[in-house]
């Protein structure tokens, strides 16, 4: 080998480990082992166990595909699913619907301590832990002795039985949901908001524009970015709700509000069925990435990015 | 010290499937390596139980103060006890199955009647029959009450030991009862003269009974009716027997029909008692020590109102070996040092059970709780051990979900049983 050879091998060793010392390595290295080992290895257990039958104290034993026939015939899966949708379709719309109406009042001149003080006051319930906050709200809408029943009785109305009827269980949960949840997406369009440069709405009331036009025209487009992460981070998490569910109503009465999420734990951890259980959680990871891919593809047609 | 600058991008590079291979291979190897370090030879005197235990933290120090004795007495002896305060038996077991399925399965486990089954037909536990022929723990265990000893016992042989049961009774407020002129009940009393009482107590803020929701906390209705929820030989649910058809009903009725007791959303049922809201109360010995520490004396305890037998349920947590337990005497050894006379009269004085042999109970000298015990000791004939098949979890879960979709309205009676029965059937 000549000088010239061994140089240019010596070079091109001490390139490779310069490129192992880039920082750039560095700093994704402790998420990338975070994803593949939180994210990417239970997943793909996940899919494994999803063709074994394994009750978690014995080894799993491969069925084919038996967990997967066994979907279609799974009535209360298809409940579990029917209150997720149900529970998806009431809370994000509101939370995202609400958090806009909370932004746009609040986007407006007034004193900072008031200023700071609102928006305290909605984002405040973001930070406390759900379950927590679940069980407080149990205290709360208690049939005999809960504080909202006592108030609605003042009034001579009720009482109500907010988390033993069907028909007043879920909206009891969505209204925990949106209490808990509307000061992020409040907070998050509110940022948006203050992005959009003044001069736009100087121009349209030029031109004449009302109020409700520069909203239209103007506010809606301009903060569409944020509409769009704020119903894509909402909907996604109103696809896995779970813990309020569990403290206020343990999914009942009956069915009536059992989650997807609910119903793969309740069926790994309390009846043993792993492999089904996982089974049932691929078709959740398939219809969450189906939503998601829809929502990014409807996009294309309101979200304005520049 | 270098800097990043932030205004230079950084530079683009890819990543080879060599690199990738090489990163993945080394991450396999740090892995292994660390395994192998892990599992290093230990010295060969040193042995490590890994214990695995349900209750509050008192109980838990209860046990680390045995544990702690006992490794002072075998040299090399770790005791690696994990106490899980759980509010369930549901998730207790959700935890012990997730770390058995981990690769880590305890030594020593304290389970539940209900699990008793459930655990010996999946072989996670040992017999200790072989080990209590030739034990001082055979002289206790005569004293504890055949009916707990047998619940532990599947097909001849003794698998848990107790240091402790649970049962139900009704609990009173004798002041509630005086304010509203009504008669304090008697132990014979019927189904029938509690509705009475509870229909004439209720009024105002005041309600007469509050119903506790759960499955141990109910079967006392269907106990007293004659009825099971499941067969005899434990093989199948039984929830469409008529007398248990009947006791749900009256369940059901209590809260809809005569309006005495709140609905399933109610919560902190015991406080509420003791803050006066409620008459009556279904519960064990295990409200007592709040009760105490709150400063609320007024009550008594009375057998559970019978329709037809005097009865009341019994549930029990009890000591077993793991199946896949490498030193099985040793750990035989450790349950020695727990079933005893000290370790019970100690847990007895925390007031959360009833210990399993009698003369290790506690006065607390509060008259009030000491009267109820004696009330509740006094119940061990009553006492019918919880429905433990060892499709437990299923019955439970689906029995629990049916019942309260019954009282809420959603399903007939007759209707939520038969579905309940039918599922839990065709899961088996």
């Amino acid at each position: 080998m000549s000088v010239v050879e061994a140089v240019a091998t010596r070079t091109a060793a001490s390139r490779r480990r310069r490129r192992w010392l880039n920082p750039a390595w560095l700093f994704v290295l402790p998420s990338t082992i975070g994803f593949l080992g939180f994210v990417m290895l239970p997943l793909v257990m996940t899919i494994g166990y999803s063709f074994t039958d394994y009750d978690l104290f014995t080894p799993p034993e491969p069925n084919g595909v038996d967990n997967y026939l066994k979907l279609l015939g799974d009535e209360r899966l298809w409940i579990a699913y029917g209150n997720t949708a149900l529970f998806v379709l009431l809370a994000v719309p509101l939370n995202v619907g609400f958090g806009l109406v909370l932004a746009l009042a609040v986007n407006r001149r007034m004193p900072r301590a008031v200023s700071v003080a609102i928006r305290s006051a909605f984002f405040a319930p973001t930070l406390v832990g759900l379950l927590f906050i679940s069980i407080v709200w149990q205290f709360f809408f208690q049939t005999d002795g809960g504080i909202f029943n006592y108030y609605l009785g003042l009034i001579g109305i009720g009482p109500i039985p907010w988390l033993t009827s069907s028909s007043t269980a879920m909206l009891s949960i969505v209204m925990l949901d949106v209490w808990k949840n509307v000061g992020l997406a409040m907070l998050i369009l509110l940022a948006g908001l203050q992005g959009i440069p003044q001069v736009y709405y100087e121009a349209a009331s030029i031109d004449g524009a009302s109020r409700a036009r520069q909203t239209w025209s103007i506010t809606l487009p301009l903060l569409s970015p944020q509409l769009f992460f704020v119903s894509t981070l909402y909907l996604i998490g109103a696809l896995k709700v779970f813990d309020s569910i569990v403290v206020l109503t343990g999914g009942g009465p009956g069915d009536a509000t059992r989650s997807i999420v609910m119903y793969v734990y309740e069926t790994a951890f309390k009846g043993f069925d792993f492999g089904y259980a996982s089974a049932v959680a691929v078709t959740l990871l398939a219809v969450i990435g189906l939503v998601t891919f829809l929502q990014f593809r409807v996009s294309t047609k309101w979200v304005h990015d520049g | 010290m270098s800097m990043i600058n932030r205004e230079q991008p950084l530079p683009q590079r890819g990543l080879s499937r060599r690199t990738l291979l090489g990163v993945a291979g080394g991450l396999t190897l740090a892995g292994a390596a660390a395994s192998l370090a892990g599992c290093s030879p230990a010295p060969s005197t040193a042995t490590t139980i890994d214990v695995f235990n349900f209750g509050n933290a008192d109980e838990g120090k209860v046990y680390d103060t045995v544990f702690g004795k006992f490794s002072q007495r075998h040299a090399g002896v770790t005791i690696n006890h994990t106490n899980v305060p759980v509010p369930s038996w549901a998730d207790y077991v959700t935890k012990l199955a997730t770390q058995t399925a981990g690769g880590n399965p305890p030594d020593l486990v304290n389970l539940a009647i209900e699990g008793t089954q459930q655990a010996v037909s999946r072989n996670l536990l040992a017999p200790l029959t072989p080990h209590l022929d030739s034990s001082p723990v055979a002289d206790l265990v005569k004293k504890m009450p055949p009916g707990l000893i047998d619940a532990f016992t599947v097909g001849g042989n003794l698998y848990q030991l107790p240091t402790g049961w649970q049962t139900m009774a009704v609990f009173y407020n004798p002041e509630i009862f005086a304010a509203a002129g009504v008669a304090e009940p008697e132990p014979d009393w019927t189904w029938d003269d509690f509705l009475e009482k509870a229909t004439a107590l209720t009024g105002g803020d005041v309600m007469g009974f509050a119903l506790t929701w759960g499955f141990f906390q109910l079967h006392p209705w269907w106990l007293t009716n004659d009825a099971r929820a499941v067969t005899d030989d434990l093989s199948a649910p039984n929830l469409t027997a008529a007398g248990f058809v009947e006791a749900v009903q009256f369940i059901h009725d209590l809260i809809r029909v005569h309006k005495v007791s709140p609905d399933p959303s109610s919560v902190d049922l015991y406080s509420q008692f003791a803050a006066g809201r409620f008459a009556m109360i279904g519960t064990g010995r295990y409200s007592l020590p709040g009760w105490s520490k709150d400063g609320f004396t007024s009550y008594k305890a009375v057998p559970w109102p019978q329709r037809k037998v005097r009865a009341t349920v019994i549930g029990a947590g009890g000591w077993g070996i793991s199946e896949k337990a490498e030193d099985k005497d040793l750990c035989w050894k450790l349950i020695e040092d727990i079933i005893n006379e000290s370790t019970m009269r100690e847990l007895a004085a925390l007031g959360q059970q009833i210990p399993a042999v009698a003369s290790a109970d506690h006065q607390s000298g509060d008259a009030s709780r000491d009267a109820a015990q004696t009330v509740l000791n006094g119940l061990l004939n009553d006492c019918v051990p919880i429905a433990a098949p060892t499709f437990y979890d299923t019955l439970e879960t689906v029995t629990m979900r049916h019942l309260q979709a019954i009282v809420a309205g959603e399903e007939g009676v007759e209707e939520g049983l038969a579905k309940a029965n039918d599922e839990v059937t065709a899961a088996l």
